[in-house]
């Protein structure tokens, strides 16, 4: 990063604005050049980084996937959070936020990631012993805590740091893993919906997707069916006590409308979505993103390589100019 | 027959009101702009009780209720000095628009003002600049600070109290500009006192990304959020695109800057002249845009490079999101962000402009002008320079 030997000019030339001044100035010519003759730091740094993304790859394990294909049961304009829309209008985008009732389908979505729904599962199926089997000490009937230099020193920092430590897996650690492990995406951004699980074990996958959906969805049933008897109760306590005629009237068409929601709800079918491909395990599994795991550090070293040359070079250079 | 440039600028005020007569009796007959025709029909009826405006004052850290707020008070004076006449308002607010605008030309040298004046007529930008819309104040407010930029390299800065209110309006309005202000307002004050301008220029914008590596998570969670907002409204938009990934804001960057300025895609265009004419009309842009950098781009100062790609990078990336979503939407918010673009791309890569600033900085600092700031070795003066003659 030498540069060539170049007299700098008294600075009485330079407040005195002449043609030398011009001559002073280091512009893209000079660090053209500087690229040119220091382009290995670059490229030797951004061929690091494609190792660095080789080796990702080679670590990488695939996953199979789970999926079911579902439509929502009588989906309704979502409510959008008022944070996003907040958010969306201070960039100038106005959100209307005028949408009709929550849909039983988005309650199931917040059924799944539920901590009530986790207790469920762990009543009917012991589903902390199934996601956790390594952790479980069926002999003492508790579960085991991690043992190592490594983990002995994680939770020292963490104490340190005053961060929580090690616990054994509870609900909420279902409920969090079942928020995170199914995924619902719009096809097409239209009204279907695919809800994925991925998993090394292809049968895991299937298992844990089939089963919370549908406990889920049964969960929910079970609920609003509960909801509809209390409502049921209050309207015939109502009929029982009320004498005049048109309050009857109301009331019956209220007890009408109930009986025919109870059902809806023993009708045994699917209840938030209409099934439309069952759930089944997909024949390719997860593959890596050869754009991201190895493009992405590849740039990145080389970027820093690049900005690493420019930076020296403009320093040293400038430090001697003046 | 020559004309001075006080009649060119009678001239493009003009020019202007046509296009503000334009918008009403054309423009909005042929598409619907709700918030222009709610501002127009704003009124102080509307804030006959105080304990209402005190309401709609928000006093978080986003702040778009207010920027709405103020529109709506501004917007309210003009019909109530106008009577309610939808053009007048119109020209009330693109009087805002050149106000800013004025300011921005008067602080550059004869051709890049010719060169600006010509971007600035052209009819995307005069359209939405010139009706009764938070782009004409946005347009104006960045005019101004454009112009405390060029002042800056000028040596002719002066930080004034209504510096402070702009900014603070303009982050009522367009939070997502602060990125590229922060990073051009702060490198160019900090870059005075050092010799090693470009050096502290490059730092400066390794430090913004790294800032963006920070926030990289929080990115990714706006962009997707609100990208999934506005393909959700129904009509918003016709284009199938998605941030489903993880830092897709990232990953689509590149291209998706690009998309945003241009507006509409040459297939979105085929079918519709007024996209086509849109489209035609960005590339042109465009082309001016990138023909001015490559006629220059050898001489470039190597500061002033640094400087002006980074303002335009932080200032497309800010905006992208929204721009992809609609190409109307794309080049309403493009009126918003022009004049950054142009203050980097014609004023910030000037060579002259450059030379003119490090010398008068030099010369300024021997004179002891300044009574704060290095001392004149930290720029360059290694010699004790008096009335333009040097001694060892």
């Amino acid at each position: 990063m030498t540069d060539t030997q170049e007299q700098q000019p008294p600075v009485a030339q330079l407040s005195q604005g002449q043609p030398a001044s011009d001559e002073t100035v280091i512009d893209l010519r000079y660090l053209f050049f500087v690229w040119l003759k220091w382009i290995w730091v670059p490229i030797l740094l951004g061929g690091f980084g494609l190792y660095s993304g080789y080796r990702d790859i080679q670590a990488f394990t695939p996953q199979s996937v789970a999926s079911i294909t579902v439509a929502p049961i009588g989906e309704a304009t979502e409510r959008i959070s008022t944070g996003v829309t907040g958010l969306a209008a201070q960039f100038g985008v106005q959100i209307d936020t005028r949408g009709g009732a929550i849909s039983v389908f988005r309650r199931l979505q917040m059924m799944l990631g539920s901590v009530v729904f986790a207790e469920k599962l762990q009543d009917e199926i012991q589903i902390l012993q199934v996601l956790y089997p390594g952790s479980w000490d069926e002999a003492a009937g508790a579960w085991t805590r991690p043992t190592g230099k490594d983990f002995e020193r994680d939770q020292v920092r963490r104490a340190r740091f005053k961060q929580n430590l090690w616990a054994p897996p509870n609900l909420e650690t279902v409920a969090n893993y079942l928020a995170n492990t199914l995924i619902f995406e719009a096809v097409d951004g239209g009204p279907f919906q695919h809800v994925s699980v991925t998993h090394q074990d292809p049968e895991f996958a299937l298992w844990v997707l089939t089963t919370a959906y549908f406990a889920s969805d049964e969960m929910l049933r079970e609920q609003d069916r509960k909801e509809s008897a209390i409502s049921r109760a209050n309207i015939e306590a109502k009929m029982a006590v009320e004498s005049n005629v048109q309050f009857l009237e109301a009331l019956r068409g209220l007890l009408t409308n109930e009986l025919s929601r109870e059902i809806t709800l023993d009708e045994g079918l699917p209840y938030a979505a209409r099934i439309v491909e069952p759930a089944r395990i997909h024949n390719r599994r997860t593959e890596p993103n050869l754009q991201r795991l190895m493009g992405v550090p590849a740039a990145t070293y080389a970027g820093l390589g690049f900005f690493l040359t420019t930076l020296i070079a403009l320093f040293r250079r400038e430090r001697r100019r003046g | 027959m020559r004309f001075s440039w006080g009649a060119v600028y009678a001239l493009f005020y003009l020019y202007r009101c046509a296009f503000s007569v334009l918008d009403q009796v054309v423009f909005l007959r042929l598409t619907s702009v709700p918030d222009t025709t709610g501002y127009q029909a704003s009124n102080f009826g509307q804030f006959s009780q105080f304990r209402i405006l005190l309401e709609g004052i928000e006093t978080g850290l986003l702040m778009e209720r207010n920027a709405s707020l103020l529109t709506k008070i501004f917007a309210s004076s003009l019909s109530a000095v106008t009577g309610g006449n939808a053009i007048l308002i119109n020209i009330g607010f693109q009087t805002v628009a050149f106000v800013g605008l004025l300011a921005f030309l008067k602080g550059l040298d004869t051709k890049t003002r010719i060169f600006v004046l010509l971007l600035v007529m052209t009819p995307s930008f005069s359209i939405w600049s010139s009706m009764a819309s938070k782009e004409a104040i946005v347009v104006g407010l960045v005019g101004v600070f454009a112009r405390y930029i060029v002042d800056i390299y000028n040596n002719r800065d002066s930080k004034k109290i209504y510096h402070l209110i702009i900014l603070g309006m303009l982050f009522m309005y367009k939070p997502q500009f602060f990125p590229a202000i922060i990073f051009v307002a702060a490198t160019s004050n900090l870059a005075r006192y050092f010799r090693e301008a470009a050096t502290i220029a490059v730092l400066a914008a390794s430090a913004s990304l790294v800032v963006l590596y920070f926030f990289r998570e929080l990115l990714d969670r706006f962009s997707r959020q609100i990208v999934s907002g506005i393909l959700n409204e129904p009509g918003r938009s016709q284009r199938v695109l998605s941030f489903s990934d993880q830092y897709d804001i990232f990953f689509q960057a590149p291209g998706g800057m690009i998309r945003a300025f241009l507006g509409p895609t040459v297939s979105e265009a085929a079918g519709n002249i007024l996209q086509m004419i849109t489209l035609v009309e960005s590339f042109l842009i465009l082309g001016a845009l990138t023909g001015f950098v490559i006629i220059r781009l050898p001489r470039i100062p190597a500061y002033s490079a640094v400087i002006a790609l980074f303002t335009v990078f932080w200032t497309m990336f800010a905006n992208y999101p929204v721009g992809l979503a609609n190409p109307g939407t794309a080049i309403r918010y493009r009126t918003d962000y022009m004049l950054l673009i142009i203050l980097a791309v014609a004023v910030l890569t000037s060579r002259n402009m450059y030379i003119d600033w490090r010398r008068n900085l030099l010369k300024n600092k021997s004179n002891k002008r300044f009574s704060w700031g290095p001392p004149p070795s930290r720029l360059g003066l290694n010699e004790k320079v008096s009335d333009g003659k040097s001694t060892k």
